[in-house]
């Protein structure tokens, strides 16, 4: 009975909702004025009239083209048109009085502009100053921007020709037009164009205005409303379907018009119109009111003027408003019935669910502690279906696949992103799970973000049939052991390549763990002794490192030789903290020295072998110097005797044949005998220096002074009876061989003396100064010098600066003096101002600064 | 009075010579040479060759320290160990003037030890002085001059 009854009031409200437009008039002839020529402008009025909803809304409309003189409000308000499309202006008209309404604001803003030449150089509105103009009559905008700008008076308006191209041979600096007009010819032409837009100066009105009069509002506001509906609903479809727009506007308006260019005023239009955000049509009367304070901020609207009335949402009909509070009233009353009805139906069956509610709430409460559970366990759970899509997964699930539970809930358990190669290792096993097995799989997963999961799954059927799985996450783990593993690999490697043996011993000696390479080596060692298993004998070593390092706990170093590889190891045995079954235990590291070993030994035995060679050597040494000795010993004696023999034979004839002689036979012998004496002094002083050279040199702490005098005081007369001046000066006590010195000394006098045999005085003078590691000796003679260029000659062996027939010498003398020098570690050198200059020699001695040398 | 006589036992030939004409000026007696040490040793000792020489010993014996077959510290050492033979002045005539030489000869028993000298003149000198001092000026040994007596 109750649904019955809601049937019947439900047909009755859709009846009296379907009487409404049986109201409406019937066909009306109606005249609608544009205010320019045809083009997308007026589109939505084509529409509506080529598609039918002016004559849907029983109006015959016919659209009259405007043009540049066109006057729309005239048009209206005398009736000729019923309807006209104009700027705002039509608000300036009301404000004279005249009786027009607008009834829609087709454009939201104003595409008016002015538009003036580039190349001008007009930019701003002040920049017209003294400029000409062209300015339709109804472009109020941009007259309220002159104004605005203070420049109105300044300007020179002239009459609209419509006529662009003026601007272009200069006959008018600026002319008013639509933007949408103009920048299409802009583009045309290249840009000549630009334009100054009123929004810029703060004047933003509507654009083009549906509007009428109220005389036809008053007598025929049905017709008004029908058109005014139509036109937008026009308008709707003009701005939906562009293309077909321009189809209709061609064929039927205006085909000389391109479709480029209706195209691009539809783009335009687009964004006066914000279709997107308002409604066509739409006027906002605070918009309106606006518009009336500009026009009353720039003059041209008296401060008195009211704007009621001038807008249609003011004249809604108030018969038309009537019917529609009836048909309102009626629908209210149904409405208020069927509620009491409803009402009734409603406290039945709630009874009933409120019972079913209690029930519900306890399973709810219960299933939220599960879900508790479930949500927040540590590990990952998935609810399957039987037919194996995802029921339900936790917050773990879903951070471990890596997917919001949108994107997994009620998918098929295969949206799991595991890899190729897991699924091929370890499919899913329903065939198993339907056993009522437990499945446990190892599973990889890459995650929509791209990184790897390593997953164990443990899955199980209940006995409704779904399915549960575990998911559990090990990736760190795998991670750690994969890091564990190549650690280890490395550290054996690192073993094998160094021939190192690692391994672990517990306190009582059992190995724990030998590195890879080295049990290879060795054998399995598994529960063995340490000394078994590397020594092969049956007891610890008795210098066993293992009870010292746990001891100290700092490592131990040691060799061992490690009987079972027959090499030698240094082991470096380190405590470590950790038990193993409760034991102390030992690392220990085994560094192969084997080749050390060998290099050690066979080092000992060249050392062995270098100094038998050595001791060899010196011995041959010792015996080749004494062959030597014997050798020039023998050598001089052998060549003494015949020069002795020479001489000594020579005089016996001499002597002998005395008167038999004559001057020149004389000399000639005595050049034998001279040239004897020579060979003589030659033989002796050779074997001298080779004795010197060979000789041992025994320093001991001697005073230079000593040797100095005795030497002086052996040549006191110095070959002949001259005077001979000496002067000794301070010499220091010396660490040297005293005879090598003393044939120095001896050497040094004798030339001296030698070398000053010309002079009636001859001064001799020793002396000695200390420099900072050595002594430095000299002897001052004032003899015949010699020339300092040969300064380096003059230690030669054989060396002579002068005649022997001038000075009688071997030149052996100072070859001596520097050997038996440099070998006490000195330096010898002499110098000379020049021949007859006299000449000083020095030699060095280091002074000695303790110890053996 | 026997005829005092100087042994000179040297190898070379012309130092022989020269020796023999040095000794001249200083003494006048007799030089009986031999020309190495085993003739040397030999006619001290009276034997061999020289079994048949005159009892006398020599008043002095000019020895050259270097001589084939036997060196003249080796003659030195055999003569000394003789006990009437070692009275006997032995004079060591040697180029060397070496001082290990010099000690060598001492210890063997030398009387005098002479570098032959460099310049003849020295040399000459040094012979005669040798043959002056020996066979003029010094008073020989009475026991080797009795035993002599006796011998005969």
């Amino acid at each position: 009975m109750l649904n019955r009854s809601i049937k019947y009031l439900l047909v009755l409200m859709i009846m009296t909702a379907g009487l409404q437009p049986v109201l409406s008039h019937p066909q009306k002839k109606v005249n609608l004025q544009l205010r320019w020529f045809h083009q997308y402008q007026f589109a939505g009025y084509y529409a509506a009239k080529k598609l039918g909803y002016y004559e849907e809304a029983g109006l015959d409309v016919n659209i009259i083209e405007g043009g540049i003189d066109t006057d729309v409000m005239k048009e209206v308000v005398s009736g000729s048109a019923h309807f006209g499309v104009q700027t705002p202006s039509i608000v300036l008209d009301r404000a004279k009085g005249e009786p027009v309404v607008a009834l829609a604001a087709i454009f939201q803003h104003s595409p008016v502009a002015l538009i003036v030449n580039k190349e001008s150089g007009i930019e701003t509105p002040s920049m017209l100053a003294g400029k000409r103009i062209m300015l339709g009559r109804k472009n109020v905008e941009i007259r309220a921007m002159l104004i605005s700008e203070s420049v109105i008076d300044k300007v020179e308006v002239l009459e609209f020709t419509g006529n662009y191209k003026d601007l272009i041979n200069g006959k008018v600096d600026g002319a008013s037009g639509y933007v949408t007009d103009v920048s299409y010819l802009d583009e045309q032409t290249g840009n000549t164009f630009g334009y100054i837009r009123p929004v810029t100066y703060g004047i933003d009105f509507y654009g083009d205005c549906l509007f009428t009069s109220e005389d036809l509002i008053h007598n025929e506001s049905e017709t008004v409303a029908a058109f005014r509906e139509a036109s937008l609903k026009g308008w709707r479809f003009a701005m939906d379907n562009p293309g077909k727009m321009i189809d209709i506007i061609i064929s039927d308006y205006k085909n000389s018009l391109s479709r480029e260019k209706l195209l691009y005023e539809y783009n335009q239009l687009l964004n006066l119109m914000h279709t997107d955000l308002v409604e066509i049509g739409h006027m906002n009367p605070g918009r309106w009111k606006h518009i009336v304070e500009t026009f009353q901020r720039l003059g041209q609207i008296d401060p008195d003027f009211r704007i009621k009335g001038f807008l249609y949402s003011d004249h809604i009909d108030p018969d038309h408003n009537t019917i529609k509070a009836v048909l309102s009233i009626l629908s209210a009353v149904l409405f208020i019935l069927l509620a009491v009805l409803w009402r009734n139906y409603r406290k039945e069956k709630l009874k009933e669910a409120l019972e079913e509610a209690k029930h519900k709430q306890e399973l709810k409460e219960s299933e939220a502690r599960f879900r508790g559970l479930i949500e927040f366990g540590a590990d990952g759970i998935l609810l399957g279906s039987h037919e194996g899509f995802i029921i339900e997964v936790n917050e773990m699930a879903c951070s471990i696949i890596g997917m919001n539970r949108n994107d997994l809930i009620g998918k098929y358990v295969t949206a799991i992103p595991f890899t190729e190669e897991s699924l091929q290792r370890a499919p899913l096993r329903f065939d198993l799970l339907k056993e009522g097995k437990i499945v446990i799989n190892e599973r990889d997963l890459i995650r929509p973000d791209g990184t790897f999961v390593n997953i164990e799954m443990k899955t199980k059927m209940m006995a409704d049939g779904t399915y549960q799985s575990i998911f559990r996450d090990l990736t760190e783990k795998k991670t750690a052991e994969k890091e564990i593993e190549f650690l280890k690999s490395r550290f054996e490697y690192v073993l094998g390549a160094t021939k190192t043996g690692f391994d672990i011993i517990d306190e009582d000696n059992n190995v724990i763990y030998v590195d890879p390479n080295w049990a290879e080596r060795l054998g399995g060692y598994s529960g063995k002794k340490c000394y078994e298993y590397f020594m092969g004998t049956d007891r610890p070593c008795t210098n066993c490192a293992i009870p010292e390092a746990l001891e100290t706990g700092k490592t131990t170093i040691s060799e061992e030789y490690l009987e079972k590889e027959s090499r030698y190891v240094e082991v470096h045995t380190i405590s470590l903290n950790e038990k193993i079954r409760g034991k102390r235990i030992v690392a220990e590291f085994n560094i192969d020295i084997t080749e050390r070993k060998n290099i050690e030994k066979r080092l000992r035995q060249f050392n062995a072998e270098l100094e038998n060679m050595v001791a060899e050597r010196t011995s041959q040494l010792a015996n080749t110097n004494k062959e030597l000795e014997s050798f020039s010993y023998s050598v001089s004696h052998d060549l003494r005797a015949p020069v002795r023999h020479i001489i000594g034979f020579t005089d016996i004839f001499m002597k002998e044949n005395e008167d038999m002689l004559n001057e020149r036979s004389r000399d000639t012998f005595s050049k034998i005998i001279q040239s004897a004496h020579r060979m003589e002094r030659l033989i002796d002083d050779l074997l001298q220096l080779s004795r010197t050279g060979r000789q041992e040199l025994i320093p001991k702490h001697i005073s230079m002074n000593k040797i100095v005098e005795n030497v002086i005081a052996e040549y006191k007369n110095c070959k002949g009876s001259r005077t001979v001046e000496t002067q000794i000066g301070q010499l220091p006590q010396v660490f040297a061989d005293q005879h090598l010195l003393t044939t120095v000394w001896e050497n040094l006098v004798d030339n001296a003396c030698k070398y000053t045999k010309g002079r009636t005085v001859t001064k001799i003078s020793v002396r000695c100064t200390e420099e900072k590691e050595e002594y430095v000796f000299s002897i001052k003679d004032n003899g015949v010098g010699f020339d300092p260029e040969f300064k380096n000659k003059l230690f030669g062996v054989f060396q002579r600066l002068h005649l022997s027939k001038d000075f009688p010498g071997t030149g052996v003398g100072l070859a001596n003096v520097r050997r038996i020098i440099s070998r006490h570690g000195g330096r010898t050198w002499a110098e000379s101002e020049g021949e007859d200059k006299g000449a000083e020699f020095f030699f060095t001695l280091p002074i000695y600064k303790g110890g053996t040398k | 009075m026997k005829s005092k006589y100087i042994l000179l036992i040297e190898d070379d030939q012309n130092d022989v010579e020269l020796t023999i004409r040095a000794l001249k000026d200083a003494f006048k007696g007799r030089v009986a040479v031999v020309n190495d040490g085993a003739d040397g040793i030999d006619f001290l000792f009276r034997r061999g060759k020289f079994s048949g020489r005159q009892p006398e010993n020599p008043v002095v014996v000019i020895l050259d320290k270097k001589m084939p077959k036997m060196d003249g510290v080796e003659l030195l050492s055999a003569v000394k160990k003789d006990e009437n033979l070692k009275k006997i002045p032995i004079v060591m005539f040697s180029s060397s003037n070496y001082e290990q030489d010099i000690i060598e000869s001492y210890e063997a028993g030398a009387s005098a030890y002479v570098v032959k000298p460099i310049e003849i003149e020295h040399y000459y000198k040094a012979v005669r002085q040798i043959g002056y001092f020996w066979g003029v000026l010094n008073e020989e040994n009475p026991a080797v001059m009795n035993q002599e007596v006796k011998e005969k």
